[in-house]
């Protein structure tokens, strides 16, 4: 009884934070920037007018399309199901207005390239974070 | 056999992991294909031929390829080609359009080269059935102008205002040898027989227009002006002066689609004897319910004819019914059921007139 209970406690512990993963937007500690606001993250993604935050500029990258981590930063910061995202890249892109971010194949990769090309700014489960990378906001 | 399966299987396997086709460092390609069949309930077929009663591929189906390249962090190339049936029966791809582009700063790029530009709200992306709801956006208002791509400059300013981005792009070039339909009614003096679908050459020189959009979440605001000097030897027609003037908006809020434009065309001079001035509308409404969304369209083309211009009148109704389906992200399945009518005794956008004709089409629009 006990130990159904507590492997109850620990499936569901492990079933919400999987469904609930907080975000963290990561950049190389050489950035000069120390914050940025979920707007301005949607802006940059979406290559807007004025995007750069604070005139630095920034090269955005995204997980890869459909995984879960895509699909929930597209849903928070961008407000976008995947229908409508790629419509709306579509749309930019065929008619040469800009291009997707490059995708990258998971926390890993996403990492690797930020501090491997500073300037780059990604996003990776807050679990993953390591001190290798700046984080300039947490999503919930 | 079993051999082949496996590698057809990891073949697909690999296309379906790739976010694009490739992606090669700098270099991107990505494409878009529609498949679509029409079919009429009429013997009079669409003015292009390629609606008659019979099953017919020809109006829809294309394939295109985008290529770009980052040459450095302000200047890229882009490139696209498109694969149709529509002016004769044989398949021809084609350099559509492509550009070097420049960015002068976060807000403002010089693009040189072949442009796409905007005439209406769907111009500049009109090959990628995905990116709207109908099969074809309504012909009364975008067939008529020809002229869908310049050799030339243009210039993209983009702005924050408020809750909104605005966009001014101002353009300048040349389109030389276009292809215009030749009107029925102008077949017999080129000594061809009624029901003939003949392209001609034309150039159009000195074509300066601007498009000006302004948009938000819910939707978008345009606004468009174009004036060029058209010649076409084969109709006897030269420097003639047309402009062509356009506004629309889309909505997309709360699961309703909203889609409106108007248009009106002045043409001078001799090839105002061929080519009549018009006005035209349509206007679609849709509710996304899920993955599907039901959409109507009304459309009008009108002859303007406040100047008394000799060009033959061609003035057509239609009102279409349509229904989108996502298949997933990237694909889309689509019907509709169209029912044209010509008015004022004129054939419309058909070959000859008649009181009116239904025409059914479905498609699958992908991107890839």
């Amino acid at each position: 009884m006990n130990n159904t209970f507590r492997t109850l406690i620990a499936f569901t512990a492990l079933f919400s934070s999987s469904v609930m993963a907080e975000l963290a937007v990561i950049v190389d500690p050489s950035v000069k920037l120390d914050t940025i606001t979920a707007e301005q993250l949607q802006r940059l993604y979406l290559h807007k007018a004025e995007r750069y935050p604070n005139g630095v500029e920034l090269r955005p990258i995204d997980q890869k399309s459909g995984s879960k981590r895509q699909r929930e930063f597209a849903d928070k910061v961008l407000g976008k199901s995947p229908t409508e995202l790629s419509k709306y890249w579509s749309r930019r892109m065929f008619s040469g207005k800009g291009h997707p971010p490059r995708q990258y194949g998971g926390d890993a990769e996403v990492i690797q390239e930020v501090t491997a090309t500073p300037g780059t700014i990604g996003y990776v489960d807050i679990e993953a974070v390591d001190d290798s990378v700046k984080v300039l906001l947490q999503v919930p | 056999m079993n051999k082949r399966l496996y590698m057809a299987a990891a073949a697909v396997l690999l296309l379906s992991r790739a976010g694009s086709l490739f992606a090669i460092d700098n270099i991107e390609f990505n494409g878009f294909l529609t498949v679509g069949a029409t079919r009429s309930d009429s013997s009079i077929d669409s003015q292009n031929g390629n609606i008659t009663d019979d099953i017919g591929f020809d109006q829809d189906s294309r394939v295109g390829i985008q290529v770009s390249a980052d040459i450095n962090s302000r200047m890229s190339i882009t490139a696209q080609l498109l694969g149709t049936n529509r002016e004769d029966d044989n398949f021809d791809a084609s350099f559509d359009w492509g550009y070097v582009s420049y960015a002068v700063s976060e807000d403002f790029d010089v693009r040189g080269g072949k442009i796409k530009f905007p005439t209406f709200l769907v111009s500049d992306y009109i090959e990628v059935g995905y990116a709207y709801p109908w099969i074809r956006p309504p012909s009364e208002v975008y067939t008529s102008n020809p002229i869908t791509a310049i050799s030339g400059v243009d210039v993209l300013f983009r702005a924050r205002l408020g809750v909104t981005d605005l966009l001014v792009q101002p353009y300048f070039g040349t389109a030389n040898d276009q292809d215009a339909l030749v009107p029925q009614e102008v077949l017999p003096a080129l000594g061809l027989a009624p029901g003939t679908v003949k392209y001609e050459n034309f150039d159009a020189k000195n074509m300066a227009g601007i498009n000006i959009a302004l948009s938000g979440d819910i939707g978008a605001l345009r606004a468009g002006y174009l004036q060029t000097e058209v010649s076409a030897s084969g109709f006897g027609v030269k420097d003639d002066d047309v402009s062509f003037w356009s506004v629309g908006a889309n909505l997309d809020w709360n699961n309703i689609i909203a889609y409106s434009e108007y248009f009106q065309r002045d043409i001078d001079g001799q090839a105002n004897a061929f080519f009549p001035n018009q006005k035209g509308w349509y206007a679609t409404l849709g509710y996304r319910i899920d993955r599907f969304l039901p959409h109507i369209t009304v459309a009008q083309l009108l002859d303007d004819n406040s100047n008394n211009d000799p060009g033959v009148a061609l003035e057509q109704d239609s009102v279409t019914l349509g229904l989108r389906y996502e298949l997933g992200t990237g694909a889309a399945l689509k019907f509709e059921a169209q029912r044209v009518e010509p008015k004022s005794g004129t054939r419309g956008l058909l070959m000859e007139p008649t009181n009116d004709i239904n025409i059914y089409s479905i498609a699958v629009d992908v991107i890839f």
